[in-house]
């Protein structure tokens, strides 16, 4: 077994694609699985080509664009060649690559148009490489948001491409240096897309040298996936770090498997699979979801659980549907701002499962070891090389392990800043650590984490800002404008979040209630491709707002526990 | 045509999605996906409480999917596929 850590080279991604090219270009950069169709095998070299003729396609675009001083390029596209392509032509060509989500099924097209046009004021990218589709909607809906911007048809691209015309040696990378940013990471919605994550080489290519020395990556891996790659766990994990270390990729799109999520599993043993990075709530959909047949796994060397809050009795589920070894199951803590991996438990081992005294844990905000019920939570492992996690009260001040506060993480693959947003940033720092908005505590080095403290949803591993899920429902016809309240509830039914809506109305007749209640939940389905677990219809003045005049979350919260909560 | 296969299944998803109250407008062709009432995890759920309403009846994996069971009509039509009467 040879790990792929001491062979990393190259102090920039673009060096490392080059070096890659010249070591072995034949090697297999990803399987791409469908239903119902054979798998389609993609050689390293294969895509390299292609992302040298979309290089070249924006570097013509380029050279003739007067004033193009933005240099984001958003890659906009379904999994398939044309993405993996796309993505690195752009960083071919000079620019900073940002993948972003393209159009669900169950979005409206309005809504989509919306928030694409959002993106393009917030972001204002040199270059949008999308879909056919994206670009009709748009025109149709949206015609002035592409009069001056550069929106390319990805597949027009691909479709002029001839393989036959350049090698390998044709391909040009551009002159980089490993401190330059390399690429932003954007999460959605109205907030997210304000936060660019800036990531350096440097960064991104230190944390993929120090994950993949921790779970002990070697050449003869493969990694399994039906992650998106617009979020930093399907990005880093399942794109970047296989891109960059040679390890292939089998690789499912996200509306394929929340459909079939058989297909993974079945990819798992036909691939023999060694690595596959999931959300909670995954192991949960598929424990419940797989009701036939017993998929082999064992050609799997770990299942990281990812991206949300981690359950003890969704792991004890998963290993006992599909007989996987529980030291098999491990957990990371992650965010984009730190490229992906925070901490990672020990490969080889079931993570520590710390069973609390609830009481003490509500009461003083320390976790008192209470070997007899009361709350679990599973260890996230240690930080990961010389990240140093530190746990801080709301003074900012380090506090003891076991005391519960906010996370705060330092080291050498921390971001390089919110993109054009200087002000975030310096919001988001306490001198050089980073605060992560996340609540938990540390024992023994490892760390646990209980909870939030910034206003977050996180449903099947994607963020929700609730401000924007306030604004939608707000807009919906028979709500009271700006009394209304969105928060997520631990479900471990579902191992995620429920979303909880509370909305402000005055309408009493039974059918009109329900009708509002239908419009409410269709206007979040088709706004976020999120499903609202309860929709609550209360009388004007239910919810408690601060004294700012904004509804106060937590307050609300409570008050639905102890009043609407069924 | 209301029919009383699709009542029931209707009563299961009122029950199970919308706090059992029956006073919800839900077209039989609707799509319970993209109007907001589940999601695939909910499918899952509906499958299993649709095989207790309907003692006998297995749904298969492959048929919990958005296109079999994504709404009141086609969910009628599988089980009527399975035999069930009205």
């Amino acid at each position: 077994m040879t790990l792929v850590s001491p062979a990393l080279r190259g102090s920039t991604i673009v060096e490392a694609l080059r070096l890659r090219a010249a070591d072995e270009p034949a090697g297999v950069a990803a399987v791409l699985v469908r239903p119902d169709r054979a798998d389609e095998i993609l050689r390293f070299s294969d895509v390299l080509l292609l992302a040298n003729h979309f290089a070249d396609y924006l570097r013509t675009l380029g050279e003739t664009a007067a004033g193009s001083s933005p240099r984001v390029v958003n890659v906009c596209l379904y999994h398939g060649a044309t993405l993996h392509a796309a993505f690195i032509g752009a960083m071919l060509a000079g620019y900073l690559p940002s993948m972003i989500a393209p159009p669900s099924p169950r979005m409206e097209k309005q809504k989509y148009v919306d928030s694409f046009t959002r993106m393009l004021a917030h972001i204002e990218p040199a270059f949008v490489i999308t879909e056919r589709a994206v670009i009709d909607a748009l025109s149709e809906l949206r015609p002035n948001a592409l009069s001056g911007r550069r929106i390319v048809d990805a597949a027009l691209v691909h479709a002029s491409f001839d393989p036959a015309a350049r090698t390998l040696a044709d391909v040009r990378y551009p002159e980089a240096h490993e401190n330059d940013v390399a690429l932003l990471q954007h999460s959605s919605g109205t907030t997210g897309l304000q936060k660019g994550v800036a990531l350096s080489h440097k960064a991104v290519l230190t944390q993929i040298a120090r994950y993949s020395a921790v779970i002990e990556l070697s050449r003869d891996d493969v990694i399994a996936s039906w992650l998106p790659l617009y979020h930093d766990m399907g990005f880093i994990a399942c794109f970047i770090m296989p891109l960059v270390t040679g390890v292939p990729v089998v690789e499912i799109s996200p509306f394929d498997w929340v459909n079939r999520p058989q297909l993974l599993l079945e990819a798992i043993e036909r691939h023999r699979a060694t690595f596959c990075w999931l959300p909670n709530f995954a192991y949960v959909f598929m424990s419940k979801s797989i009701r036939e047949g017993h998929p082999d796994l064992s050609s799997i060397r770990a299942f990281i659980n990812c991206s949300e809050p981690v359950m003890a009795s969704t792991h004890r589920a998963f290993a006992s549907r599909f007989s996987v070894p529980p030291e098999k199951l491990t957990a990371c803590y992650a965010m984009a701002e730190n490229v992906f991996a925070v901490t990672q438990s020990a490969m080889h081992e079931a993570p520590r499962v710390d069973r609390i005294d609830r009481g003490v844990f509500e009461r003083e905000h320390r976790a008192q070891p209470a070997p007899e019920g009361g709350l679990e939570f599973v260890s996230n492992g240690r930080p990961i090389g010389e990240v140093e996690v530190t746990v801080v009260d709301a003074d900012g001040h380090v506090i003891p392990e076991r005391q519960v506060g906010e996370i705060c993480i330092r080291g050498t693959s921390l971001f390089s800043g919110y993109f054009g947003r200087r002000d975030l940033t310096e919001h988001a720092f306490m001198g050089d650590r980073y605060k992560t908005g996340d609540l938990g505590y540390l024992a023994d080095g490892e760390l646990f984490v209980t909870g939030r403290k910034k206003d977050l949803i996180v449903i099947q591993g994607r963020n929700f800002y609730p401000s924007d899920i306030e604004a939608e429902v707000s807009a919906v016809d028979g709500v009271i404008d700006g009394r209304v309240a969105a928060f997520g509830e631990s479900d471990p039914e579902t191992g995620t979040e429920a979303l909880i809506i509370i909305a402000e109305c005055e309408v009493d007749d039974a059918t009109a209630r329900a009708r509002l209640e239908l419009a409410i939940r269709k206007r979040v389905a088709q706004s976020f491709d999120c499903t609202a677990s309860g929709v609550h219809l209360v009388p004007r003045q239910w919810l408690i707002k601060s004294t700012a005049g904004k509804v106060a979350r937590s307050d609300n919260r409570a008050k639905y526990e102890r009043d609407l909560k069924r | 045509m209301s029919n009383l296969i699709e009542t029931r299944v209707r009563d299961v998803v009122c029950r199970l999605f919308l706090d059992g109250n029956t006073a919800f407008p839900l077209d039989a062709n609707m799509s319970l996906i993209e109007s907001g009432i589940c999601d695939s995890m909910g499918l899952v759920t509906l499958a299993t409480a649709i095989e207790k309403e309907f003692p006998g009846v297995r749904i298969q994996d492959q048929d919990i999917t958005h296109e079999a069971m994504g709404s009141l009509e086609a969910i009628t039509q599988l089980l009527r596929a399975r035999g069930v009467d009205e």
